[in-house]
C-alpha cells in the first residue's frame, strides 16, 4: 500500500493522468487526485474495494479480462477507438454529443522482487481530441460533397454547353445548300441565333455566379419602380409562358414601390424566378405574381407562386445551392443549368434584400417571395427607350487587333456591313504598323495579344502623333476593376468585357465623342 | 542459423494459434471478421535481419515494439508499412479514424494491434516454455526500415538471433501484409527451439 501511494504520487505530479493501482485480488490500493476530480469519486470511498465493485460496468463490456490478462503478466494498450473507455467518467467537453469521456488505457502488472503482487492502470483522456477528428471528419465529408457536387455541375454543365452546338453546326451546313435570302435560310439564321443567346446566356449565368460568389458585382444603384420592373419582365415573358399552356397572373400594386437598386439585375432577379416557375410548371397550370408593400418591414414583396411539381423538404434546403440542382432527382429535362435561383438569391442579397422558397410537398407547387428593401421618397427613374443605332459617317474608320482570326473575321464582316471601313491585324506590332497607314477613329484591341500585348499597343498609340486621337476600345475577358483600371491607365478610353453582344457594341461606336449621340449612352459599358 | 523442416513447421503451428486468437480478438473489437495468416518462418542472426525485413516492408515503417522479460527475455516488433498501416486502420475502424499522416488516434489503433498479436504469441511460447514473461507497454514508432534496423543491430548483442514470422492480414476483401520479428539471445533461442521440437515429437505421437 505504501509503495502505491508512492507510486501514485509520483505519478500525479508527471502530468494529467488518471492512476489506479490494485493489488493482486484487484482490489484497489491507489486512486489519484485526478481521477478523484474526473470521477467524482474519492479515494478513501475506492480504496480497498474491488474495481469491479466500484465499476460494475468493467464486468458487464468484459473489460475485466484485461486486468486478469495484466495479472498473468501481460501490458496492453486499450485504444479508444476500440473501447471508447475503460472506466465510465463524465465527458471532459462541452457541448458533445458523448455520454463519457474518451480514453485510452495503459493496464500493466506490478511487480515486487520479480513476482506479480497487482495493477497499474494510466489513464489518458482523449475526449477533445475524439470531439475534434469527428468535427474535422465532418468538415472533410462536406467538402467531398461539395466537390461531387462540383463534378455533377461540370458534367452537366459540358452537355449543355455542347447541346446548341449540334442546331448550329446543322443550320451552318444548311445555309451551304440554300439561298441567302430563302425563307428557310432566314428559319435557320433565326434557330441559330436563338441557340447563341441561349448558349450566352449559359456562359453570363456561370460568370455572374461567379462575380458574385467572389464579391465582384458592382450594381449600378438608381431609384426605380420595383413595381414596373416586374410588370415589364411579367410582360416579356408572358408569350412564352402562356405558349406552354400555364396561366400568368399579375397582381401589381396601385402605386410606386420605389427601391434603390440595380434595374436590370432587378429585372434580371425576377425574371430568373418567373423562368423557374415556368420550367417546373406542367401545361394547364398557373403561375401568380404578386407585388405588395410590407410597411412594417419597410419591403417591397414579390411573390411568385405557381401550381407546379413542388419540392420535398430535402430539396428546399439546398433549392439556392449554386451546384445543388446538378441532382439528378431534379428535373433536368428541361435544360440550362439550374443557376437561376442561387444567382437570384446573391443579387436579392446584394440588395439588401431575400428570396425565400416554400412548397407544400412534392406536386403540391412552390412560392418564392423576393424582398428588398422600400426607399421612402425620391423620384424614381424612368429608363429611356433604346434607340437603334446608326453608324456616324464621320468615324468610318475602325481597326480591330485581334489575335482570334474567327472573332475578328466575324467582326469585321459585321462592321463593314453597317457602313464602317474595317482593318484587321493579328498581332500588337502587326496593329501599330496597321494603324500608322489606316489612321482609323476607333481601335478595337484584345488585351492578351501574341508579343506587344493590349496595354503597351494602347501607350504606343497614344504617343504616335497619327493615332494619338483614335478613340481606343479594349475587349477583354476580365472586366474586374483591376483591368478596367489597367486599361485606364495605358490610354484605352473604354473597356469591354468578352464576349462583347454586337448590338452593344453597335450602339456604343455610334456613341462615341464627336459623334451626334450623347456620351451618356456608353455608360452602361466601362468608361475608364 | 537454419531452421529444420520440423522446427520450422512447429513454430509456424505455434504461431497459427496464436495468430488464430489475436484475428479472434481482433474481429470481436471491430465486429467483422478479420483473419491473420502466417506465410513463412525463418531464423536469422540479428546483424543479418535487413534484407529478410525487406522482403516484407520497405521504406517508412511503423513498428509495434514490446519487451518481454522473465527466464527468457527480449524484444518482440510487429513492422508494417507505413501505407500498409493506414490501410488496415481503415480498414479495421471501417474509415472512422482520421488516418491521414497516420495521427493520434490511428496510431492507437496499430499500437493495440500490435499488441494483441505480440501478446497472443509470447502467450503461447509462454506455455510452450512454461514460464511467465512479463511485458512492457507497446509503443509505436515512425520510422525508415534502414534506421529501424540499425537501431536494432546496434543497440543488441550481435549474438542474438531474430525470429521473422510473415503477418497478413485478411479483411474486408483486402490484405495488409506485414512482419513478426522475436529477438532473443542465443542461449534463449536454443531453449526456445529445443521446447519447439520437444512439442513438435508430442504433437506427431498424438500426446
Amino acid at each position: 500500500m505504501e509503495s502505491s501511494n508512492l507510486l501514485i504520487a509520483t505519478l500525479d505530479r508527471l502530468g494529467a493522468w488518471g492512476v489506479v493501482t490494485t493489488d493482486s485480488n484487484l482490489v484497489v490500493t491507489g486512486w489519484n487526485r485526478w481521477l478523484e476530480q474526473r470521477s467524482g469519486k474519492a479515494a478513501r470511498d475506492v480504496v480497498g474495494r474491488r474495481i469491479v465493485e466500484i465499476y460494475p460496468d468493467l464486468l458487464v463490456r468484459a473489460m475485466d479480462r484485461y486486468y486478469r490478462q495484466a495479472l498473468e503478466g501481460q501490458a496492453c494498450l486499450l485504444s479508444q477507438r476500440f473501447h471508447k473507455y475503460l472506466l465510465p467518467m463524465p465527458p471532459t467537453v462541452a457541448h458533445t454529443h458523448l455520454m463519457n469521456m474518451q480514453q485510452t488505457a495503459r493496464l500493466m502488472p506490478l511487480l515486487e522482487d520479480e513476482v506479480i503482487c497487482g495493477t497499474l492502470t494510466l489513464i489518458e483522456d482523449v475526449t477533445e481530441r475524439i470531439v475534434t477528428e469527428e468535427e474535422l471528419r465532418k468538415q472533410a465529408d462536406r467538402l467531398e460533397e461539395a466537390n461531387r457536387h462540383k463534378d455533377d455541375f461540370l458534367a452537366m454543365l459540358a452537355h449543355e454547353l455542347r447541346n446548341p452546338l449540334g442546331p448550329i453546326r446543322n443550320g451552318l451546313q444548311v445555309l451551304d445548300f440554300i439561298p441567302g435570302d430563302s425563307p428557310d435560310a432566314i428559319q435557320t439564321r433565326q434557330m441559330m441565333e436563338r441557340q447563341v443567346t441561349h448558349m450566352s446566356r449559359l456562359v453570363d449565368d456561370l460568370l455572374d455566379v461567379s462575380r458574385i460568389a467572389r464579391g465582384k458585382v458592382r450594381l449600378r444603384q438608381t431609384l426605380c419602380d420595383l413595381n414596373s420592373i416586374v410588370h415589364d419582365v411579367v410582360e416579356d415573358y408572358r408569350p412564352l409562358i402562356e405558349k406552354n399552356g400555364i396561366r400568368l397572373v399579375l397582381l401589381s400594386l396601385a402605386e410606386d414601390a420605389a427601391v434603390c437598386g440595380d434595374s436590370i439585375r432587378l429585372a434580371q432577379i425576377v425574371g430568373n424566378l418567373l423562368n423557374n416557375a415556368n420550367k417546373f410548371t406542367n401545361p394547364g397550370g398557373e403561375i401568380r405574381v404578386a407585388c405588395e408593400t410590407n410597411r412594417e418591414t419597410k419591403s417591397v414583396l414579390i411573390r411568385i407562386s405557381d401550381t407546379g411539381i413542388g419540392m420535398s423538404r430535402e430539396t428546399l434546403l439546398q433549392i439556392f445551392d449554386t451546384f445543388s440542382q446538378a441532382d439528378e432527382s431534379l428535373d433536368r429535362s428541361k435544360g440550362g443549368l439550374g443557376l437561376g435561383l442561387s444567382l437570384a438569391k446573391g443579387l436579392a442579397n446584394l440588395h439588401g434584400g431575400a428570396i425565400q422558397a416554400s412548397s407544400d410537398g412534392v406536386g403540391r407547387g412552390s412560392s418564392f417571395t423576393l424582398s428588398v428593401p422600400l426607399t421612402e421618397s425620391g423620384v424614381v427613374e424612368t429608363t429611356p427607350a433604346a434607340e437603334p443605332a446608326i453608324p456616324n459617317q464621320e468615324m468610318k474608320r475602325i481597326l480591330v487587333i485581334e489575335d482570334n482570326r474567327d472573332m475578328a473575321q466575324s467582326m469585321k464582316m459585321l462592321l463593314s456591313h453597317i457602313g464602317y471601313q474595317v482593318e484587321w491585324a493579328d498581332s500588337g506590332n502587326a496593329g501599330l504598323d496597321l494603324a500608322r497607314r489606316f489612321s482609323p477613329s476607333i481601335v478595337l484591341c484584345d488585351i492578351g495579344l501574341p508579343g506587344r500585348n493590349g496595354f503597351e499597343v494602347a501607350r504606343a498609340l497614344r504617343a504616335d502623333p497619327i493615332t494619338e486621337h483614335a478613340y481606343l476600345i479594349a475587349q477583354s475577358g476580365y472586366g474586374q476593376d483591376e483591368d478596367v483600371r489597367k486599361a485606364h491607365d495605358a490610354g484605352f478610353d473604354l473597356h469591354l468585357t468578352k464576349p462583347v453582344d454586337f448590338i452593344e457594341l453597335k450602339r456604343v461606336l455610334s456613341a462615341v465623342p464627336g459623334s451626334h449621340k450623347s456620351e451618356s449612352e456608353i455608360d452602361s459599358s466601362t468608361r475608364v | 542459423m537454419i531452421l529444420s523442416e520440423l522446427q520450422s513447421d512447429a513454430i509456424a503451428e505455434l504461431i497459427n494459434i496464436a495468430f488464430s486468437r489475436s484475428a479472434a480478438s481482433l474481429s470481436e473489437l471491430t465486429g467483422s471478421r478479420v483473419d491473420l495468416e502466417v506465410p513463412e518462418v525463418s531464423v536469422h542472426p540479428i546483424a543479418e535481419i535487413s534484407t529478410e525485413l525487406s522482403r516484407f516492408v520497405k521504406g517508412e515503417v511503423a513498428t509495434v515494439h514490446q519487451v518481454f522479460s522473465g527466464p527468457v527475455a527480449g524484444d518482440a516488433f510487429l513492422l508494417l508499412n507505413f501505407d500498409g498501416a493506414v490501410h488496415l486502420v481503415d480498414l479495421l475502424t471501417d474509415g472512422d479514424v482520421p488516418t491521414q499522416g497516420l495521427g493520434a488516434s490511428a496510431r492507437e489503433v496499430v499500437t493495440e494491434i500490435g499488441n494483441i498479436v505480440m501478446n497472443a504469441c509470447l502467450g503461447v511460447f509462454g506455455n510452450l516454455l512454461q514460464v511467465r514473461f512479463s511485458f512492457s507497454v507497446p509503443h509505436l514508432s515512425l520510422d525508415d526500415l534502414g534506421a529501424m534496423v540499425n537501431s536494432l543491430v546496434v543497440e543488441k548483442n550481435p549474438m542474438q538471433h531474430a525470429l521473422i514470422v510473415g503477418a497478413r492480414f485478411r479483411l474486408r476483401q483486402s490484405e495488409v501484409t506485414g512482419c513478426l520479428v522475436l529477438v532473443l539471445g542465443i542461449a534463449s533461442f536454443e531453449l526456445f527451439l529445443q521446447e519447439v521440437e520437444a512439442w513438435a515429437e508430442r504433437s506427431l505421437k498424438g500426446d
